[in-house]
């Protein structure tokens, strides 16, 4: 009887005979419940790599804190970008010049990653970076005591970091959001069109949102040239007043 | 008329099945091979089905054989409480069963079954803590102790309310 049970326990597929396209089907029916997700994801090595692309693509999420997301991206900089930040970071002016400013151990260069998360990300909101970045700050700030003009100054750098790792690494972005509204410090930042790497990083992006209230640069038509497979366009509060008329026709 | 013309299907085992053809053509596998061969009355041999599960995909594309063909491509739509009654009973089958099931939809590419047995499966994991998940699949954990706490650390923010 025993070894009847054996071999029909051999001949009996398991969930481990699944190709790992079908576990992907199985796991985006549970990518808004983290909760059982992310007890898949250390459940095994293959699961893992299955996950964490469903986790990577939309990181900054609604009612979750970023800082945790931030940590991990930062970790994810490539050497020159950390020691860049680390001696940016440090020379920032707070005020009273030693140089000691953030609680920055992240950047050490020794922090490996397992899995280069930002080639994952398929949705960015700027809105939601920088809020995640002064979240960020916040929590790693020695000095209690400062003002929001240097906190933003620690901000501008960290998110302009990011971006380079988003625009640098992501191949497969979906959605963009460049929602400055609230964030009106964070303004020099639509720079993705002028990227050497924009091609590649806007090339699959199907929906863009601009709520963005600023006139100094033809955003919009900027995007245009990159972005060939939008199927989603959301402007708001944008100023049209600049439009070169030559360009009308394009 | 085509649609009442049937079809010959052999399991891996070599038993024969008779359908109709529209039930047939569920499976784009076989819709597709049987646009190509035409009008023949030669059985298709099925090597990758035994026969029980080619039973069970049978009754399947049966009766949800007049279902409309829909392409559900946004994955962020995807729910997994919207199972039916009738496919409800349908997938309560030993977890064997069911990953046969799962293999073969993908092998005879029927979407909506894919679908239902995969809902299934995403249905047996919520709410499960990493062991549970474990035992309930048989899965053998091939972390260490360092790696796991490594990839928990990395992905904490899920974690968060």
């Amino acid at each position: 009887k025993l070894r009847k049970e054996n071999i029909l326990l051999q001949n009996s597929p398991t969930i481990l005979l699944i190709p790992i396209d079908i576990l992907h089907e199985i796991f985006y029916y549970l990518q808004n419940d983290l909760h059982s997700l992310h007890s898949c994801l250390r459940v095994s090595k293959q699961w893992c790599q299955a996950i964490i692309p469903i986790f990577w693509s939309k990181p900054f999420r609604e009612n979750k804190s970023s800082v945790n997301v931030v940590n991990t991206f930062l970790k994810c900089l490539n050497k020159q970008e950390k020691n860049n930040l680390t001696y940016n970071l440090g020379n920032l002016d707070d005020g009273d010049g030693d140089g000691n400013n953030l609680d920055i151990d992240i950047l050490d260069d020794r922090s490996t990653v397992l899995f280069q998360y930002a080639n994952f990300l398929r949705e960015i909101s700027m809105q939601r970076l920088y809020l995640g970045v002064n979240t960020w700050v916040n929590k790693k700030k020695i000095d209690k005591t400062w003002d929001t003009l240097v906190i933003n100054k620690y901000n501008n750098l960290i998110c302009r970091a990011l971006c380079r790792l988003f625009l640098t690494n992501s191949k497969s972005l979906r959605s963009l959001s460049l929602d400055f509204y609230n964030s009106s410090k964070f303004k020099s930042y639509p720079y993705f069109p002028y990227h050497k790497m924009a091609k590649q990083f806007l090339t699959n992006l199907c929906e863009l949102t601009i709520h963005y209230h600023l006139s100094r640069r033809d955003l919009f038509m900027d995007f245009q040239e990159y972005c060939k497979n939008l199927k989603r366009l959301e402007l708001i509060d944008y100023t049209w007043k600049n439009l070169p008329e030559k360009r009308h026709d394009s | 008329m085509a649609e009442l013309k049937k079809v010959k299907l052999t399991s891996s085992e070599g038993t024969e099945f008779i359908v109709d053809r529209k039930v047939a053509e569920k499976s784009v596998l076989l819709k597709n091979m049987l646009e190509d061969v035409g009008e023949s009355d030669m059985a298709i041999p099925l090597p990758n089905v035994t026969g029980p599960i080619l039973n069970k995909v049978i009754d399947y594309c049966t009766h949800h054989r007049d279902d409309p063909f829909v392409n559900q491509e946004d994955d962020s739509k995807k729910v997994s409480d919207d199972i039916d009654d009738w496919d409800a009973e349908f997938c309560k089958v030993d977890q064997g069963t069911l990953f046969e099931l799962i293999l073969s939809a993908n092998y005879l590419d029927i979407k909506p079954l894919l679908d239902l047995t995969c809902k299934t499966v995403a249905n047996m994991i919520k709410g499960k803590t990493p062991d549970e998940i474990r035992k309930t699949f048989n899965i053998i954990n091939d972390f260490t102790p360092e790696e796991e706490e490594h990839v928990r650390k990395e992905n904490e923010w899920c974690e968060e309310r």
